[in-house]
């Protein structure tokens, strides 16, 4: 088949060559972009030992997994976090992630920081490689780091095994410093290390120059044989790098105002790191018997509170053991048979000291004897072995044997067995091995409810509320009284109309003179008691006249005046009581009840 | 004076079912049912049984029927010591330490039960101390804290019966000192163990426990809301607030949060 155009032949092995080559170059090309979503930057390439610098990962995208740091042996890597950054432009949405370490560098000279790798969507990237340089003591940062560095010592690098080296370690400054801190101090498994006191301060010269120095001094205590590094142990601390307001390096006692209210100076951030030191660890000899690990310098002594007594008294025998090394390992030493005692022993006391420069302690062993034969007796000497890294080699310390009397028991005295074992400070406390709750309730009042119900309640409630209310009743029946014998009438006129009543309601109405007389004397009985007067002595007239005075009207009491009239005469025979013009109505218990309330009512409250 | 004899016997008559509720209680070792009795056991049939259940280890049936006591009304601190007993050998830390608080209530002197809730409260994973009155509260009202709350009711109830028999003697011997600084003595020990329980009453706030072994605290009464923080198990808050189905909680620092009414026990 013909496919030529314009004469000309279509030539397919130059089109696949282009094809062919324009894949290779966008190849290419993505592949020189490759790096470019990973990048790795530093604020500085150039730093001093003491200083330290920022080293951040960035990566275009979000990472599989967090960046795999390149090889970085001679630098103290401490992460400082990740930043997540999410940037659009012109609509288009790009995502970054920044990881950010610090760099503490551990030793001067020119290193090449290799490629940090990440994968991103299934695809490694890598980042490009750079140099940085870090000056030494002697390079141009000199006089900056003599302002302030730190050291490490030991009292030895060669002990033997278990001896106590001490770690001194120093922080050296005479420019102003903030806050500081120890990062690290690990001495790891292999040593056993105890805090020598706290921080010390004090000033010091070198060559001539004047340091404020702090020190921390701690005692190890190797615990294998062979070689042992002491990591290095690193220095946070704040420094103030400017001063804004007084150039000059001289201190001046502004400064320390300076240091209060802020100079306006720029303060920094140094860690500063200490050389790792070795140990070279010399194994023990073969121990011999009696020895229980000590190390160090030891002395030993023993000593009875008394050198005469009797058959069954006490004695106290006091073993003291101490020096310096690895005290923390003082146990009882090893005490002879004392068959002619019976012992009885007692709480060690123990102290350590850390607060000196070495660590030191001692140990009190006590123990009461009591012999149980007469007769001259003795405390032989008690041994004490410990290595001796001076010597190299084990030593023994021995007490000096204790002689002493012992009298027979005067008569039928029993045993004095209760000789204080003082001075005892090392009490136990009781250990409470397990607990568990307390058992349940079987008593019938669980079945009863606690607060009070159905007639209980009521009662309760009466003893709340009945009380005041008698009492208001006692006390109106007591003002009651007192009024009464205050007004010796009151009683008579409160109770005139009612008694009167009374005794009509049992009037015999319509008989003969027997009524007429019962019923005068009710009606002068009430006159007399309502106005305070004897009723019984008053006559007619007399009724009639102060029943007016009482302001009873005229009719009314001349109605009373004729009524007692009528009745006398009927008491007398003189006037018939039933019948005709009879007094039947007036003597009958209404009549009499209508008269006395009639009067009652126009008495009322008015006083005699 | 024969009418003065009259009160004071009233007053003696008053005193003496006082005195006789804090006798000992014979033991109940065995149900006795009454003849002809009805189906729903009876209050000591549910102690005794319960009883039993919780020695013989089956601690749930013990609950349920120390549970069935609670709900015919039987109230009191015995009960609920033995369903803290119950709830704690069941595994609801919780539970049990609102059973043993309201044990204390009622009893507030019962040492046994001050013990179990010591030991219920070392279960408790938050490090947070029990919401407890302040010193001073309870040092200057500890007769409140020492009594029940019955108790002070009828202590004040009796020494207002000796208040009004003192001013009933007092109308027939008016100039006696003694009677007169007894009334006024009276008064005050009355006003103050009446005063105590309504300012209880009046200001104290309710004690939720926590039951679940974690819930969550939100910053408002509603699941959406944000999770301020979270409490474990037996873990005891003041509440300030209650509503259906939400209560809000205080913890002692002053933080605050929702919990849903059912993850907590509320000790009045």
């Amino acid at each position: 088949m013909d496919t030529s155009t314009h004469g000309r032949s279509f030539d397919w092995r130059r089109v696949a060559a282009l094809v062919a080559w324009t894949f290779l170059l966008v190849q290419a090309g993505a592949e020189s972009q490759e790096p470019d979503r990973i990048r790795v930057t530093v604020d500085r390439n150039q730093v001093a030992l003491g200083d330290q610098l920022y080293l951040t990962i960035r990566i275009e995208g979000s990472p599989d997994e967090p960046p795999g740091l390149p090889e970085l042996p001679d630098f103290r890597v401490l992460s400082r976090g990740e930043r997540r950054d999410m940037q659009i432009t012109n609509g288009r949405v790009s995502n970054s992630t920044s990881y950010n370490y610090l760099l503490i560098p551990t030793r001067a000279g020119s290193y090449e920081i290799g490629p940090a790798t990440a994968r991103i969507d299934g695809v490694e990237v890598r980042s490009r490689p750079f140099t940085i340089q870090v000056a030494d003591a002697g390079g141009q940062y000199d006089e900056q780091d003599r302002d302030l560095f730190v050291t490490a010592t030991v009292s030895t690098d060669r002990p033997w095994q278990g001896q106590q080296v001490i770690y001194a370690w120093r922080f050296y400054s005479r420019v102003p410093v903030g806050q500081g801190s120890i990062e690290s101090m690990d001495f790891g498994s292999d040593v056993v290390v105890e805090d020598l006191g706290d921080v010390r301060q004090f000033s010091t010269s070198i060559d001539g120059v004047q340091y404020s120095v702090n020190e921390v001094r701690k005692a190890l205590f190797p615990q294998r044989s062979g070689e042992l590094t002491l990591p290095q142990t690193q220095l946070r601390v704040q420094v103030e790098v400017e001063q804004a307001r007084r150039p000059s390096r001289r201190r001046s006692i502004f400064d320390d105002f300076d240091s209060l209210l802020g100079s306006g100076g720029r303060w920094a951030t140094k860690y500063l790191l200490t050389e790792p030191l070795t140990l070279d660890v010399q194994p023990l000899p073969p121990a011999p018997d009696g020895w229980n690990g000590l190390v160090g310098d030891f002395e030993i002594r023993a000593s009875l509170s008394r050198r005469e007594l009797q058959v069954g008294q006490s004695a106290t025998l006091e073993v003291r053991v101490g020096g310096t090394g690895n005290v923390q390992l003082l146990t009882e030493p090893d005490i002879p048979e004392l068959p002619a005692f019976k012992i009885y022993p007692d709480q060690p006391d123990a102290s350590i000291d850390r607060s000196g420069r070495v660590l030191t302690g001692r140990k009190v062993f006590r123990r009461a004897l009591v012999p149980l034969v007469a007769g001259p007796l003795d405390v032989p000497p008690i041994d004490l072995v410990y290595f001796d890294p001076e010597l190299g080699d084990y030593a023994t310390r021995s007490t000096e044997r204790i002689d002493f009397d012992v009298a027979p028991a005067e008569g039928e005295e029993e045993l004095m067995l209760t000789e204080s074992l003082a001075p005892t400070t090392g009490k136990v406390a009781v250990r409470i091995l397990a607990d568990d709750i307390l058992p349940i309730r079987r008593a019938a009042a669980g079945i009863v409810s606690a607060t009070p119900l159905g007639w209980r309640l009521w009662f309760w409630f009466a003893g709340g509320v009945l009380p005041p209310l008698m009492y208001l009743a006692l006390l109106a029946r007591h003002r009651r009284e007192r009024r009464y014998a205050a007004d010796r009438t009151l009683r008579r006129r409160q109770r005139a109309l009612r008694d009167a009543l009374s005794v009509a309601r049992r009037l015999r109405s319509g008989a003969g003179p027997a009524s007429a007389a019962e019923a005068s004397r009710i009606v002068r009985r009430y006159v007399g008691d309502k106005l305070g007067v004897e009723g019984s002595a008053l006559t007619p007239s007399e009724a009639e006249t102060a029943l007016v005075r009482a302001a009873v009207d005229d009719a009314l009491a001349a109605r009373c005046r004729t009524l007692l009239e009528r009745l006398e005469a009927a008491q007398y025979g003189l006037a018939p009581v039933a019948g005709g013009g009879g007094l039947a109505a007036e003597t009958s218990t209404e009549g009499l009840s209508d008269l006395i309330k009639a009067l009652d009512r126009q008495l009322r409250g008015r006083q005699p | 004076m024969r009418r003065v004899a009259i009160l004071a016997l009233f007053g003696a008559a008053a005193a003496i079912p006082a005195l006789s509720q804090d006798e000992e209680t014979p033991v109940v070792t065995e149900a006795q049912p009454a003849e002809g009795a009805p189906a729903a056991p009876e209050p000591a049939e549910l102690w005794v049984n319960g009883n039993a259940a919780y020695e013989a280890g089956d601690f749930g049936r013990a609950v349920a029927l120390y549970r069935a006591m609670r709900e015919m009304g039987i109230d009191n601190g015995h009960l609920h010591y033995n369903l803290g007993n119950a709830y704690l050998r069941a595994g609801e830390l919780g539970r049990s330490i609102a059973s043993y608080r309201r044990s204390l209530r009622l009893l507030p002197r019962d040492e046994d039960a001050d013990a179990n809730l010591t030991f219920a409260r070392r279960s408790a994973r938050d490090e947070i101390a029990p919401p407890e009155p302040p010193v001073l509260l309870r040092t200057v009202l500890f007769w409140h804290y020492s009594l029940a709350p019955v108790e002070v009711l009828r202590s004040a109830v009796l020494v207002g019966v000796g208040f009004w028999i003192v001013l009933a003697l007092r109308l027939y011997r008016p100039a006696s000192e003694v009677l007169r600084w007894s009334a006024v003595c009276l008064l005050a020990v009355g006003l103050a163990l009446a005063g105590s329980l309504v300012a209880h009453a009046a200001f104290s706030s309710p004690v939720a426990v926590v039951l679940p072994q974690e819930i969550d605290l939100h910053a408002a009464a509603g699941e959406g809301s944000v999770v301020r923080f979270q409490l474990h198990a037996g873990t005891e808050v003041r509440v300030i607030e209650q509503r259906p189905e939400w209560v809000r909680i205080e913890l002692p620092d002053g933080e605050r949060g929702w919990s849903m009414r059912q993850y907590l026990e509320v000790v009045e």
